[in-house]
């Protein structure tokens, strides 16, 4: 669905994004993890065409987004990390901004509008930023685009909110939607992503499916210091030490993203080693 | 709506002529309220300004030159103030997603800016000052029938006040030509062009950025008529207008004149006169194609 070449990408020739390979099919949830300025809102608007690649190239669907023809737009929908929202009421929103979509539900919006608890009948610039969001993210499921882009999604939601998020998501998914969180709010994508790539420099550090990290890596607390020389990463907390070691008891682990989010920025080498050498495999 | 499927590819698609209805319906009702307060406020305006004429005694008020001004003042200067508007959304990068990221084409965003801008805003521009001034004119008329009534002068030397017209600014309105008045009109949309081609261009301050650019644009023209061209010409020559070149013999005492032939003239005219708004739109279309979202 998304195929991403040797992407290249800067601001004012500070580089962002330097050679990026990628690749993204439909039916997953992809969570795009990254330090603040590790370049992933700029990768995002690069998939949707807001920013057009200095050299590389992206396609979506075999369209390239910078052209912003509408037929790709229509397949295509990215709820921005700040947006905006006209002053109008829900009902005005749908009747007027649904056409643009050829796949609007009527009854997927309301019943997401009803998940998250939106009252229908006040302006969207009435709505607190929390509200407006969670109505952005209705609005953006209804389409039924076979792109989703989300920018930091869950920023502005209250807890209870997170995981009406995650349970919106989840439902929304099907065989022939692609959806791409980007957060630096790890904990808010456990249980619903189904691949993690991370990003730091305008380079991919990590890119691995939940299955495979559930499969090769182990995370735990330890008070046992013997542990720790055999530990890829450990931090001390605490309840003790929290190590992301080698799985080697052969059940699937229990990834804790943020632990592994942190192994990955601080020990990039020895985790991809894991994941390409022969005898892990 | 007309949502259709493609044969080719199985997919649902929208026609590009209810696509672009759709967009001005989304337009309008994301703006309807700023546009009919403006709309008032520039009829307040105009109607304060007619009741200034009145200060300067009855029997000039509302002359047709003085509505003349401020129709073309209010035009040019409003017209290019909404012309600066209609694509502002595209420097704050919140509307500038939402905006880029909705699916129709350049061209059809682009169309539907110039129908309100252009088009639209041009009849309601019309339709705003007729009802101001039709009024204005029939209370001057009133009041300065009473005060001649009043007078002793003859019948005769009351003459009524007529309602401006742009399209007949022969002779009584102001002394111009017709042909005068149609550059005028034709002025106002290219200027107004390049202040929408500024909306898209400019990421700041448009409007300000958009006046200084025309300014000095204007100036270089005008350094460049009189110091390159007209220097360039042979001794005794000079421009009588775009493509004429008048000669003074100084011996013979007769002026020649230097003619392109007359078809060849006709059309640079008409492509000078013409062409600029289309030039100028053309532009904002190949601007609104390579706009990004910096930040």
């Amino acid at each position: 669905m998304i195929t991403i070449s040797d992407l290249h990408f800067s601001y004012r020739r500070k580089p962002v994004l330097s050679g990026l390979n990628l690749e993204l099919r439909p039916g997953y949830i992809y969570g795009l993890l990254g330090r603040n300025g590790a370049g992933k809102s700029t990768l995002l608007k690069n998939l949707a065409g807001l920013l057009f690649p200095e050299k590389g190239q992206v396609r979506v669907d075999g369209s390239i987004p910078g052209k912003r023809k509408p037929f790709f737009l229509q397949q295509l929908f990215l709820v921005p990390e700040e947006f905006h929202v006209p002053s109008i009421k829900i009902g005005q929103w749908v009747r007027y901004q649904s056409p643009f979509y050829p796949r609007w539900s009527d009854e997927l919006f309301d019943r997401t509008l009803q998940e998250f608890e939106i009252p229908k009948d006040i302006r969207l610039t009435e709505m607190s930023f929390g509200q407006q969001k969670k109505a952005l993210i209705s609005f953006a499921l209804s389409t039924n685009s076979r792109l989703l882009l989300m920018d930091e999604p869950t920023n502005g939601l209250d807890i209870s909110s997170k995981s009406q998020f995650r349970k919106v998501i989840a439902g929304a998914l099907d065989e022939e939607k692609c959806i791409l969180i980007s957060t630096h709010q790890v904990k808010d994508l456990e249980n619903l992503i189904d691949r993690i790539t991370v990003l730091d420099d305008g380079k991919i550090l990590f890119d691995q499916s939940m299955d495979s990290i559930s499969r090769k890596l182990q995370f735990k607390l330890s008070h046992d210091p013997q542990e720790l020389p055999t530990a890829l990463y450990s931090e001390s907390s605490l309840k003790g030490n929290a190590l992301v070691t080698l799985n080697t008891g052969g059940g699937d682990g229990q990834p804790d993203l943020e632990l592994l989010y942190k192994a990955v920025i601080h020990q990039s080498k020895k985790l991809n080693d894991v994941f390409t050498n022969p005898q892990n495999q | 709506m007309k949502t259709k499927v493609d044969n080719r590819s199985g997919e649902l698609y929208e026609e590009p002529w209810g696509r672009w209805w759709n967009l001005v319906k989304l337009y309008w009702i994301e703006n309807s309220r700023q546009n009919i307060l403006s709309l008032l406020a520039i009829g307040g305006l105009m109607l304060l300004l007619f009741c200034f004429s009145f200060l300067d005694g009855t029997n000039r008020a509302m002359n047709p030159g003085f509505q003349a001004m401020i129709y073309f003042v209010g035009l040019f200067f409003v017209g290019c103030l909404y012309g600066s508007l209609v694509f502002s959304e595209l420097n704050r990068k919140r509307e500038a997603i939402q905006y880029l990221l909705l699916p129709a084409s350049h061209a059809e965003k682009l169309f539907c800016g110039l129908f309100f801008s252009v088009l639209l805003f041009f009849l309601v521009y019309n339709a705003l000052f007729y009802l101001v001034d039709i009024p204005m004119v029939k209370l001057a008329n009133s009041i300065t029938w009473k005060t001649h009534l009043r007078s002793e002068e003859p019948l005769s030397n009351y003459s009524p006040k007529e309602v401006f017209s742009p399209m007949d600014f022969k002779g009584k309105h102001g002394g111009g030509s017709t042909n005068e008045l149609v550059i005028f009109l034709l002025s106002y949309f290219a200027i107004q062009s390049a202040y929408i081609l500024g909306s898209v261009y400019f990421t700041r301050y448009n409007f300000i950025k958009t006046t200084i650019t025309l300014l000095l644009l204007g100036f270089a023209g005008f350094l460049f008529f009189n110091n390159v061209i007209d220097k360039s010409l042979p001794p005794g020559v000079g421009m009588k207008g775009l493509f004429r070149w008048g000669y003074y013999d100084m011996n013979t005492k007769e002026s020649q004149w230097v003619l392109l032939p007359s078809g060849v003239e006709t059309i640079l005219l008409f492509v000078i006169k013409w062409s600029w708004p289309f030039l100028l739109w053309f532009a904002t279309f190949l601007r609104l194609k390579e706009k990004q979202v910096q930040g």
